[in-house]
């Protein structure tokens, strides 16, 4: 149907001879005022960050210093024993991560196709921010940080630092700049679609794991 | 009522023995969670309020909200097109499947694409179409309907689910959750890599960003937009919130109320398509906006509310009924109370007029509702909208008719419980009716019908306050008693019943 036609049937139907082209007042806006004077101070919100990630069946760990978070990677990676990981190469430059990950064959974002990077079996990435109140990791799609890093492989371990953590989903909202493809992600892929008998790695990664350097 | 209605169906759903304590099973579960997770949450209440009041203004004022999006949408490099009904809709995405020579399509679950048949429209063309949720890809490959809004499958059990794998093509699959949820990934890679074309609902537009967003615990949704070529969203007008704040609300208000998660695994924001240095991510978007039968509701009193619905299941979840005959039951794509009011408003006449019967007006809907829509008024004035129009039968009309003039003077009302009190002689046996016949067939198929008193309460009531030590009643409390409240008369009826006991008398009225 006609773009028009359509609107002004809507219009019609609310009352109004023509659709509105004025902003309506609103009387409230958001999320209720009790939640969203809650600012959580930087502590309690890395710890409740790392509670409620944990409880989505993530595995969180916080490191005081870039060397220990450097470490703890290479740890990791050495109990996982990847064949191919995939990474947002250029992107993960804050963190120094290139002689640990040198050990082991990389796709980097950008040099290798997406159905390369669909078969690694772990994808490395860095993130926008994380959520306290949800466990939540928030990836930005931009020419590096590529969608599928994250998202195709069957372990996910993002890297992030505790400036980057906020204590609800609000705030990140309203203060992100919107890329085409805003990807808030609360534990690995999950279905219950089979007798109600909880199921990970449906489609997207069936482990997770945040390393986070306390930058601040 | 209609002998292939809701009634027939129900049933048939009655004998499904595996069916039935599925559905109670996940009711259960469901709703367990959704208490405990809000009940931690806190301030529930507040939260549900919130999200009435955002839902209320937004629809209120869908025209301005609807012209914002389409132009973010376009601002940001997507294509928006208005379908007024099903098959436009459904055109509309065959057009621009054909446009790209589609053969393969991934899709994500989508109410609404349910409710147009886009598949079939897509299949019919000679397109292969996979659903990728996990439970509507097992429904799909059964040829079924989901049966319920969150939890498509659960009418299948484990050995069903490894048949359809294996016909599929799963080779030596067990019946191990693992195992089966294993061969659905492997399966579905291959599909999103072949795929020209992706589609998808839409949970929530936001107006003033053009954005489309999705909420998926599987992540399916984030393949099919992120790897095939192109994009369709298929969204009902109504989907739409005014600014990202508002989606912090429904954020919360959603997993929630459908499946007891404090957080949806995944929330995708599309903006628009990739972006040209980007190497993954559809490069075109498309979004159809669809009303088929919902400018209807807006500014009907008693209707609009409906739209405000965000498809969460949580009244299914509660519903007495629902538990009873399952999610098939009731024939469309939307089952339980949402859809015993939603089918008839989308589709008035009367195929779908016995579904507002097919509930007990408890209120549970509304109850667990997170934007507090009253669907147990909508279920009364919907049935009153099916008697004007005619549907019922006319011997319903009749009895009603009847009762009316009966139970509206106290002389009728004497006569013709005394004439019943007569009539029923044949049939009563050990103070009970279990004669299979007639207009009490539905209740006493399976339970016997108490008979009337003897000695009706009306009379005793003079000898019952003397012995509870009040003056005995003026006998103008006759209309009184007959205007009395139901329940009222349920109360008097059980004391009736004691007092009957008390005297060896098994007789009830």
């Amino acid at each position: 149907m006609n773009e028009q036609d359509f609107l002004q049937n809507v219009a019609q139907r609310l009352g109004r001879s023509h659709p509105m082209t004025q902003p309506p007042q609103r009387q409230v806006v958001g999320a209720p005022e009790f939640w969203t004077q809650h600012v959580e101070p930087l502590q309690e919100r890395i710890e409740h960050f790392l509670t409620a990630f944990t409880a989505l069946g993530g595995d969180g760990h916080v490191f005081d210093t870039l060397a220990g978070l450097q470490q703890g990677l290479s740890h990791l990676l050495s109990q996982l024993q990847p064949k191919q990981i995939a990474t947002w190469g250029d992107g993960l430059a804050e963190f120094g991560v290139t002689d640990v990950l040198a050990a082991y064959p990389q796709l980097q974002w950008g040099q290798v196709s997406v159905a390369d990077v669909s078969r690694a079996d772990v994808g490395l990435t860095g993130c926008s921010y994380a959520i306290a109140d949800t466990g939540t990791l928030v990836f930005a799609a931009t020419p590096t940080h590529g969608r599928g890093v994250h998202l195709l492989p069957t372990v996910h371990i993002a890297l992030l630092k505790a400036s980057q953590v906020r204590t609800r989903l609000g705030e990140v909202l309203s203060e992100t700049e919107l890329s085409t493809y805003l990807h808030f992600v609360s534990g690995p892929s999950r279905s219950s679609d089979i007798e109600n008998d909880q199921s990970i790695g449906v489609h997207g990664p069936a482990a997770m794991f945040a390393l986070m350097w306390k930058d601040i | 009522m209609n002998p292939s209605g809701i009634l027939a169906r129900s049933k048939e759903s009655l004998q499904n023995e595996f069916l039935r304590a599925a559905v109670r099973f996940t009711q259960d579960r469901l709703r367990n969670k959704k208490q405990a997770v809000t009940s931690e949450f806190g301030h529930w209440e507040e939260w549900r309020e919130r999200g009435r009041q955002i839902r209320e203004h937004t629809v209120s004022h869908l025209d301005y909200y609807l012209q914002q999006f389409a132009d973010k949408v376009r601002q940001t490099g997507g294509q928006v097109y208005f379908a007024v009904d099903g098959d436009e809709a459904s055109r509309i995405a065959l057009e621009i499947a054909k446009k790209h020579r589609a053969k393969r399509i991934v899709k994500s679950k989508s109410m609404v694409s349910e409710e147009v048949h886009l598949n079939r429209h897509l299949q019919e063309a000679g397109m292969e179409v996979v659903e990728t949720d996990l439970g509507e890809y097992i429904v799909q490959l059964a040829e079924e309907l989901p049966s319920h809004i969150i939890i498509p499958a659960i009418h299948k059990n484990r050995q069903q689910i490894k048949d359809l794998f294996t016909a599929a093509g799963g080779e030596h699959l067990t019946t191990d959750t693992k195992d089966l949820t294993a061969f659905a990934r492997r399966t579905m890679r291959e599909k999103f890599s072949q795929a020209d074309v992706g589609i998808t609902g839409c949970n929530f537009g936001i107006a003033n960003t053009g954005s489309v967003v999705l909420f998926t615990n599987e992540g399916n949704a984030d393949m099919v937009t992120n790897l095939p070529p192109v994009h369709i969203v298929m969204m009902g007008m109504e989907r739409l919130l005014p600014t990202l704040a508002d989606l912090e609300v429904f954020a919360n208000l959603l997993p929630r109320s459908a499946t007891g998660q404090s957080v949806i695994t995944y929330m995708s924001m599309i903006t628009g398509p990739r972006q040209v240095q980007e190497r993954d991510g559809a490069k075109e978007l498309h979004v159809i906006i669809v009303d088929n039968g919902r400018s209807r509701q807006l500014g009907d009193a008693h209707f609009q509310e409906i739209l405000h619905c965000i498809r969460c299941g949580a009244c299914l979840n509660v519903c007495p009924v629902y538990r009873q005959i399952g999610g098939h039951s009731y024939g469309s794509v939307y089952p339980g109370p949402i859809g015993a009011v939603l089918t008839p408003l989308l589709h008035p006449g009367p195929e779908y007029a016995d579904l507002p019967y097919a509930s007990s007006l408890c209120g549970a809907c509304w109850e667990a509702c997170p934007v507090k829509i009253p669907l147990h008024h909508m279920l009364v004035s919907l049935r009153a909208r099916s008697v004007a129009a005619g549907y019922n039968p006319p011997v319903e009309k009749l009895i009603f008719k009847a009762y009316g003039a009966i139970f509206a003077r106290p002389g009728r009302y004497r006569f013709a419980f005394s004439v019943a009190r007569f009539g029923q002689q044949p049939l009563v046996h050990d103070g009970t009716i279990s004669a299979r016949l007639g207009p009490l067939t539905g209740w006493t198929a399976h339970r016997d019908a108490p008979s009337l008193a003897e000695v009706p309460f009306r009379q005793r009531w003079q000898t019952l306050q003397q012995e509870l030590g009040h003056p005995p009643a003026d006998p103008a409390d006759d209309k009184a008693t007959n205007s009395a409240s139901k329940d009222a008369r349920g109360a008097q009826q059980n004391s009736d019943v004691r007092m009957q006991k008390q005297q060896g008398d098994v007789g009830h009225e």
